[in-house]
């Protein structure tokens, strides 16, 4: 194996391959930063033109940008409280509150460093246990994912602030906003009135795009109006001074990091899952919970390491098994068969030094991602001086464009704004968004999951809850979602408690 | 006679002005639209997402067209509700020949028969050229009791509707085909749809279900590294990259019609010029014999079938005639 | 508008949705709303619990005597003037990002945005007209170049100059 990996290191000296990083990484970061463009539609669209360079080159441009646009999207995030990708929205849960106290650069800092040590990490795993690991993914069937979102359900009450009601509420109406359109199993159209651009259900970035772009421009309108002088202060302390408080995080970096990869081999659950997890592992374990929400440090860095670990996990069953967990590694998948490499076992010796060179070339990138973003945030940081007269229109030229552009619809547009009211309906009322994503992402597995596992057991509910127990897995997640619901219920008896003193 | 020489000359002259002006109209259109056609880019609408099979397929495709159109093949992608926004928009999409769609079928005639509403027809497109072929394969884990399709179907009607086998879905073609071959050999499966072929595969590996009937593509790594066997391709001739693989005749010695087989092909909406249509079809053609096209396909395991617009006429229907026969049982 | 008075307008709104996507969802066949339907009927149980609560709530605020009548009836009226300058502002963000989509539409994406963006930049007052037209303009490319020319995305089509 070190014989295959040294064979994996001359490739990567080629001045070729630095070049096809480099701009992969910057790529990658401008893909994040901007709402509306994902790392999924990038790779997509680059993909025809890695077609003529040798494989190592075209896979290591790719998971450049995978990498990096999973990071950045939390520039945007944490500077105008709009995550850039879905990854991004457990870590603008902290990062915006930073940056309205000034400390901008330095919640900047944290999601780079973290996410650059948790995508080190992630490639770590990936280079040294990834058969195995791989193996274990597989034995996750249909109830193992069905508990495992329900799992996911239950960090809601973590994300959702005062009320918890207000976060349950919204965490259901994300689960109910999943269900619109076609059934996973019987294909039945629901809630769809007919529009074609509903049958398969709202597209996840573009409700992002409405959930969050639109309450955040009419709050600048609402704010200017109000005669309210919103000049956040300028942050130009230099990021490096950060990176021994990152450091010393230990315990935190490892957890996020393990979460992160446990998430990304586990397929279909994502990055954006990892990040809420981790948030809300950190949350738990944290001396002191109340700062969360509130621009917690340990908020931002357990988000951001998770999701750029989810990266690693991801590349686990892809390249071991064929098995994207992901919509980008699917496509991923596409890119590296179109240069005729078939992922399993025999890749890793018959084409050793093609995916050595990949893995090796992950850690480049995710250390160049670190000084391209802190290079782009240093600029970016300037948006939020910006007049709000140009700042509002401007972001919503993006909004229409950013949802247009997922699938060239207009539809798509009118879609955004549907969302984009509710999620000013949501911010009116001082409902938190994060929950509503959160079912958003993890609704159709739950949904899916849970009628499959019927579907794969002849319809026999009985015998479904007894697999729940009897599958050794299913019946850890199980058990963790228990432990969770039970110390989530205690703190909010805690804290009701409180209230009453 | 005067008047019947005038008459002749007149004749003379009027068939002489008429072979001059159609001759310099043949010669004016030919120096118009085959010298000029194509003036710009062709886009082409591909109504699944970017980085899917259909949409690699499609990109390899307009790398390689190129020198034969003279001018880029632009990729449009217009994915959604499983294809009926994009084969919609072909369907009305302008004549003038710079706008082609790249349609798959039966998913192209399934959305119509089981949707309301749908407002496109088969007769809204002009088939250009088919691209490739793609059947659908019944696969098991390696480690399976059933090492032959004979044994399978012998379980199946012992235990009737016990025997679980995903696939993509649901009312995809791999269900469409695994229904038809449930009513030839009067067996009862139970269907798990899954989202997407590879998710299928997945759950074969884990060993969540007992078989699954993938697409070729999409299980030839595995069946040919050992993880999955093919007890059988639903095709009428072999699979050019599983060679050992039975088709399913003779794995049953039943005739079942390949209904589900994935085409994917080339069309433009009706009412182009004739002109158009047969330099795109002549477009086509040639690159299907493009050595380079040829050797990245097969790198990629793309399985080609040409069929020129005649031939492909006759498959879609052939395809929409045998779907609406088993669409019943899909709804 | 206080806050509870907003969590109660909010519990009520969510009882409401729920009824309506409920009579939805009751009307699909079973085995294809199962999951909205216990979802529905979570959501208004959770929507009437949130009203009892902040009416019980309301109730235990008024009577006591540490609240100042004066004061907090300023702060009441300085909040809901806050909501109504809220309203207005989302009334103008649906409504000019409607036209513009609509515009987009109707003439073409290069003309719409920028008349947009030329509309909307004095609309909230910045005044400078030769900016106006510069960042109008600047934007405009910036977006075309971006996601029409690097990332090779479909312009819109549209009715008068596609």
């Amino acid at each position: 194996m070190f014989e295959n990996i040294l064979l994996g290191i001359g490739p990567l000296l080629s001045v070729n391959m630095l070049i096809a990083i480099a701009g992969g990484v910057t790529g990658g970061v401008l893909i994040g930063v901007l709402p509306g463009l994902t790392s999924t539609m990038g790779i997509a669209l680059l993909i025809p033109i890695t077609f003529s360079m040798p494989p190592e080159v075209g896979l290591a441009m790719l998971g450049g940008i995978y990498l990096a646009s999973t990071y950045s999207g939390a520039i945007s995030g944490i500077l105008l409280n709009i995550p850039g990708t879905p990854a991004a929205v457990a870590t603008l849960l902290d990062g915006y509150p930073m940056t309205q106290k000034g400390q901008s650069t330095k919640a900047l800092a944290l999601a780079t460093f973290g996410s650059c040590i948790g995508g080190l990490i992630s490639v770590v795993a990936l280079l040294f246990i990834a058969p195995p690991l791989a193996e274990f993914s597989l034995r996750f069937g249909s109830p193992e994912y069905f508990l495992l979102a329900v799992f996911g359900i239950t960090v809601i009450a973590s994300l959702s602030g005062e009320d918890v009601e207000k976060g349950l509420i919204a965490g259901i109406f994300g689960l109910l906003l999943s269900t619109v359109g076609n059934h996973p199993l019987t294909g039945f159209m629901r809630f769809t009135y007919d529009i074609p651009a509903l049958f398969d259900g709202i597209p996840l970035v573009v409700s992002l795009i409405g959930l969050y772009s639109i309450p955040e421009v009419i709050d600048m309108l609402t704010r200017r109006k109000s005669g309210e002088k919103i000049k956040l202060n300028l942050d130009e302390s230099n990021p490096l001074r950060f990176f021994p408080e990152v450091i010393s995080q230990k315990v935190n970096l490892i957890r996020s990091s393990l979460i992160g990869i446990a998430v990304g081999i586990i397929p279909g659950v994502g990055c954006s899952v990892g990040g809420f997890l981790s948030y809300d592992a950190a949350k738990r374990s944290s001396k002191k919970p109340e700062e969360f929400g509130k621009g917690s440090t340990a908020g931002v860095l357990a988000s951001e390491t998770a999701n750029n670990a989810v990266t690693g996990g991801t590349l686990i069953p892809l390249l071991t098994l064929g098995v994207p967990g992901n919509p980008v590694t699917a496509v991923l998948l596409g890119g590296i068969m179109i240069h005729g490499l078939r992922p399993g076992a025999e890749l890793f010796t018959t084409n050793a030094d093609i995916v050595y060179s990949f893995i090796l070339s992950l850690f480049i990138s995710n250390l160049l991602f670190v000084p391209v973003g802190l290079f782009m945030a240093k600029y970016c940081v300037r948006l939020i001086q910006i007049p709000r007269s140009i700042l509002a229109p401007a972001i919503m030229a993006m909004a229409v464009i950013g949802s247009y552009a997922i699938r060239g619809s207009m539809e798509d547009v009118w879609i955004m704004l549907f969302i984009g009211f509710c999620g000013f309906v949501m911010h009116f009322f001082a409902v938190p968004r994060a929950p509503m994503v959160l079912g958003l992402v993890l609704g159709t597995m739950a949904e899916g999951e849970l009628s499959r596992s019927l579907s794969l057991i002849h319809g026999d509910v009985g015998a479904f809850l007894i697999q729940l127990v009897t599958r050794p897995i299913s019946l850890v997640i199980l058990i963790l979602c228990i432990l969770s619901l039970v110390q989530g219920i205690r703190q909010q008896i805690k804290k009701n408690s409180v209230y009453e003193n | 006679m005067i008047r019947n020489n005038v008459r002749g000359f007149n004749v003379f002259s009027r068939m002489l002005v008429m072979a001059a002006v159609t001759s310099l109209s043949i010669a004016l259109t030919a120096g118009q639209s085959l010298a000029k056609y194509p003036e710009k880019p062709i886009s082409m609408i591909v109504a699944y997402s970017p980085g899917g099979g259909t949409d690699t397929a499609a990109r390899v495709v307009a790398k390689y067209v190129q020198p034969y159109l003279g001018k880029r093949l632009i990729i449009q992608n217009k994915p959604g509700a499983g294809g009926q926004i994009g084969f919609t928009s072909l369907a009305q999409a302008k004549t003038d020949g710079y706008r082609i769609g790249f349609i798959n079928s039966p998913s192209i005639v399934m959305v119509k028969m089981l949707r309301d509403n749908v407002p496109y027809e088969m007769s809204d497109f002009e088939p250009i050229a088919n691209i490739q072929l793609d059947p659908v394969v019944l696969v098991v884990k390696a480690d399976s009791p059933y090492k032959t399709l004979a044994d399978l179907v012998e379980d199946a009607k012992k235990n009737p509707g016990k025997i679980n086998v995903g696939g993509d879905g649901p009312q995809s073609n791999n269900q469409l085909q695994l229904i038809v071959a449930e009513d030839k050999l009067g067996v009862d499966l139970n269907f798990v749809p899954y989202n997407g072929s590879g998710p299928a595969i997945t759950s074969l590996l884990g060993g969540q279900v007992d078989a699954a009937v993938p697409s070729a593509t999409s299980a030839t790594t595995h069946i040919n590294n050992g993880r999955l066997r093919a007890l059988g391709v639903f095709s009428p001739e072999s699979y050019k990259y599983l060679p050992g693989v039975p088709t399913i005749k003779e794995a049953t010695g039943v005739d079942i019609p390949s209904v589900g087989a994935a085409s994917r092909g080339i069309a433009a909406p009706k009412g182009i010029s004739a002109e158009h249509k047969a330099f795109l079809t002549k477009a086509f053609a040639d690159v299907m014999k493009d050595k380079g096209f040829v050797e990245q396909a097969d790198k990629m395991g793309l399985p080609l079938k040409y069929m020129n617009p005649a031939e492909y006429s006759a498959y879609l229907e052939q395809a929409a005639a045998e779907a609406k026969k088993y669409i019943h049982l899909m709804k | 508008m206080t806050n509870v008075q907003k969590n109660r307008i909010f519990a009520l709104g969510t009882l409401i949705l729920s009824l309506y996507l409920g009579y939805e969802s009751f009307s699909y066949p079973g085995n294809s709303s199962l999951f909205p339907r216990v979802l529905v009927v979570v959501m208004g149980f959770l929507g009437f619990l949130f009203f009892l609560r902040q009416t019980l709530l309301s109730k235990k605020i008024k009577p006591s005597p540490g609240n100042d009548g004066t004061g907090s009836c300023s702060v009441a009226s300085e909040k809901s003037s806050a909501d109504k300058t809220a309203l207005a502002s989302a009334g103008l963000v649906f409504g000019s990002i409607g036209i513009y989509a609509l515009l987009v539409g109707l003439v073409n994406y290069e003309a719409a945005t920028v008349i947009f963006m030329a509309t909307m930049m004095p609309v909230l007052r910045f005044s400078k007209k030769r900016w106006i037209i510069v960042i109008s303009c600047g934007l405009m490319a910036l977006l075309w170049a971006i996601f029409f020319h690097l990332l090779g995305v479909t312009r819109p089509e549209s009715l008068i100059f596609g």
